[in-house]
């Protein structure tokens, strides 16, 4: 594999996963951040497989957790930092928060709060790159709960009827808020989902970049050449909880032990020095330049000024009367 | 010169006027164009909505533009926020306002944020037609008159037409318009006609018209209950009272200024409206006509509204529950005699 790619996928694994990291203790601290924390780490793999093959014209949607998609896509980590703590300077001038932080300039349609609220809005997208004669698609991120949902099912049906160009990306992660998903779904894998709607599946292992990689150049082919939706299953893990301060009482050790050995940092790391595609020295100087760049977006994030209080008023409407 | 047309027609005007000069707009619904959306279909058009509010378009713009939907409200609401987020003009139709139950979350925590929370980078230029209103026989779940409900967010704009010429108006305004706008048609006045000029124009959304002068008593009514306060006055005056009817047509943004302005020069006021009771429009009205003038007023705020129950079915029953000419007239005398 092209050194290059492999040098910007390893970098942006670890900026999500330094930044999570740092979220967590800041939150365990109750230091500089402002709210509800859902953090992303376990998410790393397939976020950045799938961005790194997403085109500039493509637009994405993403849920409230959204760390890893946004950095994977490539935003600003300091405006990133900065809207966790409500600052003026956010991605989103402090409006938004953790649960919506993403930046609508890198074709970000929103961060959805409501579960499955997304999958409507990249069907729109989608539709618009079609009304256009454009090749564009969009990535839809949803997690397991969101298959509960009938926006979900109306989605999929839409999608595939019209073959609309979505890319519809499950983050299968075990646990909506703290229910598992063999306790909410019916199917075993959710590809089964997606083939109640005829739509091209495939079932991968979210935390192996590789597979993941594998999958999306096979779904974007088949999207970019007119041939309708595609559904990834990515197979992968929460490691921390719904937020962080979860107490995680849900989750069996063994479990949690289990997924660590399947860390996908670990797996990624294992593989190019397996290959010798990348050596210790390059991987530890990626992992210092990230650890640089995140201390560097808090400590901008906390010097930002907060917004002033006329903006409660600025942005309620485009056109005013 | 003179023609004459139906509010039916006016909106269906201005949607095709719309798309002619601007292709970003499209319109998609259930059973918009009918006839089974299929495509071997020719480009017949069967329906037109429940209404027949959209006949003849496909003919004019294709079922690339004119796009029948399966009964999916949540999955097309929200890809028209989608679609406008992309840059394109999306007129969404809800069969009825009573179906905004099954996709209601797209409108009220998507389509009305999503440029707040953003701080302001993409905007949804989107309108969402339906339809309101009672007396079509149709029951409880087809009949109501929601329009409180979207005003109560902020960042939805929110549109009455009472008559063909400020249907046609309002809308192509609220098609240019780069907010989520739910423009309300009252399915009991698509029928209703008056002059309407052929060219496209606009009307301001957030400016009031008052659809009659008078010095006595101010109706503040929307829809149904501005031709209702209208006949009312026609009584009223045979009386010796002069009513005057203002007509905020759109409720978000309301024009409070001339609405104050009227009840100021009267000093008494009876708002007319067809919505539920318990936070409906005559309760807002009331609160700010009453909060703003409450020395100059020379009686309480009257309101003439349905009972706080659900609509009723049977014509007997429905007759009475929607607030008619007389109980409009009615208030308005009491509201004439009362001595502060």
């Amino acid at each position: 594999m092209e050194k290059a790619y492999l040098w910007e996928a390893y970098k942006r694994m670890q900026l999500i996963r330094q930044f999570d990291l740092t979220v967590h203790d800041y939150a365990k601290r109750k230091y500089r951040l402002m709210g509800l924390m859902h953090s992303a780490i376990g998410a790393e793999a397939y976020s950045v497989a799938t961005s790194l093959n997403m085109q500039e014209q493509d637009y994405m949607a993403t849920t409230y957790r959204n760390h890893a998609h946004s950095i994977a896509k490539g935003i600003d980590i300091k405006g990133l930092a900065a809207e966790l703590c409500g600052k003026d300077a956010g991605v989103c001038r402090g409006m938004a928060g953790n649960m919506h932080a993403i930046d609508q300039d890198i074709n970000i349609i929103a961060g959805f709060g409501i579960i499955g609220a997304g999958l409507p809005s990249s069907l729109g997208t989608a539709f618009a790159a079609k009304y256009k004669g454009e090749t564009g698609l969009t990535v839809s991120y949803f997690g397991d709960g969101a298959i509960g949902q009938g926006a979900f099912h109306e989605s999929m049906n839409l999608a595939s009827i019209w073959k609309l160009p979505v890319l519809f990306v499950n983050d299968n992660n075990k646990y909506a808020m703290s229910t598992a998903a063999d306790y909410n779904l019916v199917h075993e894998s959710t590809t089964g989902y997606a083939r109640a709607y005829k739509m091209e599946c495939i079932s991968v292992d979210g935390m192996d970049f590789f597979a993941v990689d594998e999958a999306v150049k096979k779904a974007v082919k088949h999207i970019r050449e007119g041939k309708g939706p595609f559904f990834i299953e990515c197979r992968a893990y929460r490691y921390h909880g719904q937020y962080e301060g979860d107490p995680q009482l849900y989750k069996p050790q063994d479990e949690v032990d289990f997924y660590w050995s399947k860390d996908p940092i670990k797996l990624f790391k294992e593989r190019v020095l397996g290959e010798k595609w990348l050596s210790e020295q390059e991987l530890s100087r990626i992992e210092a330049d990230v650890k640089a760049i995140i201390e560097e977006a808090f400590d901008y994030a906390e010097a930002c000024a907060l917004p002033d209080l006329k903006e409660i008023y600025t942005n309620v409407y485009c056109d005013k009367y | 010169m003179e023609r004459i047309l139906n509010i039916k027609d006016a909106v269906n005007e201005a949607i095709s006027q719309s798309m002619a000069v601007d292709d970003k707009v499209f319109i998609m619904g259930e059973d918009i164009v009918g006839g089974g959306g299929r495509d071997h279909e020719t480009a017949e058009d069967s329906q037109g909505g429940a209404f027949g509010v959209t006949q003849g378009l496909v003919k004019k713009f294709g079922r690339g533009r004119v796009i029948d939907t399966p009964i999916s409200e949540t999955a097309f609401v929200g890809l028209g926020i989608g679609a406008a987020h992309a840059g394109l003009r999306p007129i969404i139709e809800i069969m009825y306002v009573d179906f905004v139950g099954v996709c209601f979350d797209q409108i009220l925590n998507q389509a009305s944020k999503l440029y707040y929370m953003y701080g302001g980078k993409h905007s949804v230029p989107m309108v969402i037609r339906t339809t309101v209103g009672g007396g079509f026989r149709v029951g409880a779940e087809h009949s109501q008159t929601l329009y409180p409900m979207f005003t109560a967010l902020p960042g939805l704009k929110v549109v009455t037409p009472s008559n063909a010429y400020d249907a046609k108006g309002l809308l192509i305004r609220a098609i240019k318009d780069n907010d989520p706008v739910v423009f309300l048609e009252h399915k009991r006045m698509y029928m209703n006609e008056c002059n309407v000029p052929e060219e496209p124009y606009e009307i301001e959304l957030g400016k009031a018209d008052i659809k009659r002068g008078g010095k006595d008593v101010t109706i503040v009514a929307l829809q149904k209950m501005v031709e209702y306060s209208l006949k009312a006055a026609e009584v009223l005056a045979k009386e010796g009272i002069d009513v005057e009817v203002v007509d905020p047509r759109t409720i978000s943004p309301l024009d409070t200024d001339t609405i104050l302005a009227s009840a100021r020069k009267t000093g008494r006021v009876v708002v007319a409206d067809e919505s539920y009771p318990r936070c409906g429009m005559a309760a807002d009205f009331s609160a700010i006509i009453t909060e703003n003038l409450f020395s100059e007023l020379k009686a309480p705020v009257m309101r003439v509204m349905p009972p706080h129950t659900p609509i009723p079915f049977s014509a007997a029953l429905e007759d009475e529950w929607i607030p008619d000419v007389d109980k409009i007239a009615a208030m308005v005398r009491e509201c004439k005699k009362y001595n502060k």
